[in-house]
């Protein structure tokens, strides 16, 4: 992830600064941490040692090192939640308004749960709907939002552990923006082999490019329309936009394109286990901020020679 | 009595069997037909607009006036056929004019600024998209009903229904063409 040479000079100007600045924070958290985490250690020995030779009065000396550690852990979190939002506000948003300054970005919103329905991508029902990095702005005439949604769902089986009760349906980014031409139906594009679930009055469509239905299965209300809308030249710049993101889901519904990509990981996330001043990191949230251009570009969003303008 | 119930077993299995063969087949011919009426739909859609364009141009274009004359000749004879296949074939005819008319719009720019026809313009883009994915959705269904009429053992009841292939829609160099209102408000 490399190439943009105004983007190194950003961060040699600007953010090598603010993340040097925000070191200090983040070693005070490390060594907070891994204090409380020796602490824990050598209380767990003495409870242990306490059990074995069956004194219980030991617990009056174990005591304090409980409350020292519970001191500890709890200033632990709280700086590990300061370098957070501090990254967030001054690393995070000044990329998003170094892209393009009139771009709105809040890291406590996402997507609303309506849009994530409407698009009907994800057909299954959800029980659990988070997620945080929004970015919105137009690029020319197309308006366009964007966020990391993550939605998972309750497991019938209860386990002891909390997270195998969870079972994630879809988690990384997700985007829509207006599609360049009025539709009246439906049309989904899934990667190839996923079925769309609960069709409805939705059915195959067949399309001519091969590597396009290799990639893809597609999903309509209307044969015509989904090819009006699913043009050969939509078809490979969606090829293009998988081959660089594999997972990749699109949906066209109430004139609008919808697009969610997988990814298994957290986004937008400061590691702070390592230095915070990493040029490769803030190019790769660079590089996934402008997936929104990307889409928009490749789709030709902004070739507005039909109905809608 | 194990004979006599295996026979009977593979006849129900063979009449099944024709059955299947035979509605598979009687489906993919209505869709082929289905779809061949999306295109004339799409089609009419177009002639349509051509009166509005005829009466928009006519204002400012001093020197078309056979092209003009032309595409209304064409249009009306378009509406009056009957028979779809003729009108198809019609249609290159009309599509190649209005080519000839968007080209010939070059020469006037105020009439290439003028709202009505920047408007009339996007419709017509419009239309042709969809005419495009129209022949598309047709060509599809006529590619499922060949591979039917002849891969094995379909084509056997095919033969014996004399159904035989249909061709596809070759999309004209026309149509390919996109009117690009970029360059109308870029002249």
């Amino acid at each position: 992830m490399n190439g943009n040479p105004l983007l190194r000079t950003f961060f040699d100007t600007t953010l090598k600064e603010r993340l040097e600045s925000m070191e200090s924070k983040r070693s005070e958290y490390i060594i907070k941490f891994r204090l409380s985490g020796v602490i824990f250690f050598f209380i767990v020995v003495g409870l242990m040692v306490m059990d074995n030779l069956d004194r219980p009065i030991l617990f009056v000396v174990i005591i304090p090192f409980l409350v020292l550690f519970g001191k500890l852990s709890g200033e632990a979190k709280r700086l590990r939640r300061a370098y957070r939002t501090e990254f967030k506000q001054r690393i995070v948003k000044s990329i998003v308004r170094f892209i393009d300054p009139e771009w709105e970005y809040n890291a406590d919103n996402c997507i609303s749960e309506e849009k994530y329905n409407i698009s009907e991508i994800f057909r299954k029902k959800h029980d659990r709907y988070t997620g945080d990095d929004h970015i919105t702005g137009m690029i020319d005439r197309t308006d366009f939002e964007c966020s990391e949604i993550h939605t998972e769902r309750r497991k019938r089986r209860k386990s002891k552990n909390k997270k195998k009760n969870w079972k994630t349906i879809f988690r990384g980014l997700f985007f829509h923006a207006d599609f360049h031409k009025h539709f009246l139906g439906r049309t989904f594009v899934l990667p190839n082999g996923e079925r769309l679930s609960d069709e409805n009055d939705e059915s195959i469509v067949k399309l001519e490019n091969p590597d396009f239905e290799r990639a893809f299965s597609v999903y309509g209300t209307d044969q015509i329309e989904a090819r009006y809308i699913l043009t050969p030249t939509i078809m490979e710049a969606m090829l293009n936009l998988q081959r660089q993101y594999r997972n990749i889901y699109f949906s066209f519904v109430d004139s609008r394109v919808f697009c969610a990509v997988n990814m298994q990981e957290e986004l937008f996330e400061p590691n702070l286990s390592k230095s915070g001043v990493d040029y490769s990191d803030v190019a790769k949230m660079y590089h996934l901020i402008k997936i929104n251009t990307e889409i928009i570009e490749e789709l030709d969003l902004n070739t507005r020679i039909w109905t809608k303008e | 009595m194990t004979g006599l119930t295996i026979s009977i077993g593979i006849i129900i299995i063979i009449i099944l069997g024709i059955i299947f063969l035979y509605n598979n087949l009687i489906t993919k011919k209505n869709d082929v037909e289905n779809a061949f009426g999306g295109v004339d739909a799409q089609l009419k859609k177009r002639y349509d607009l051509i009166p509005n364009l005829v009466s928009t141009v006519k204002q400012y274009m001093t020197h078309e006036k056979d092209v003009l004359e032309q595409l209304t000749r064409l249009r009306t004879q378009a509406m009056g056929i009957n028979d779809a296949e003729e009108r198809v074939n019609l249609d290159n005819q009309i599509a190649s004019s209005l080519g000839q008319l968007m080209v010939a719009v070059e020469d006037y720019p105020e009439l290439k600024s003028s709202a009505n026809f920047v408007n009339l313009q996007r419709t017509f883009n419009e239309v042709e998209s969809q005419i495009s994915a129209s022949r598309r959705a047709y060509n599809s269904a006529v590619t499922s009903y060949n591979n039917a009429v002849e891969t094995f053992p379909s084509n056997l009841m095919a033969n014996q229904m004399g159904m035989k292939t249909k061709s596809v829609f070759e999309i004209t160099e026309v149509e390919r063409r996109n009117f690009d209102v970029e360059s109308l408000f870029n002249a």
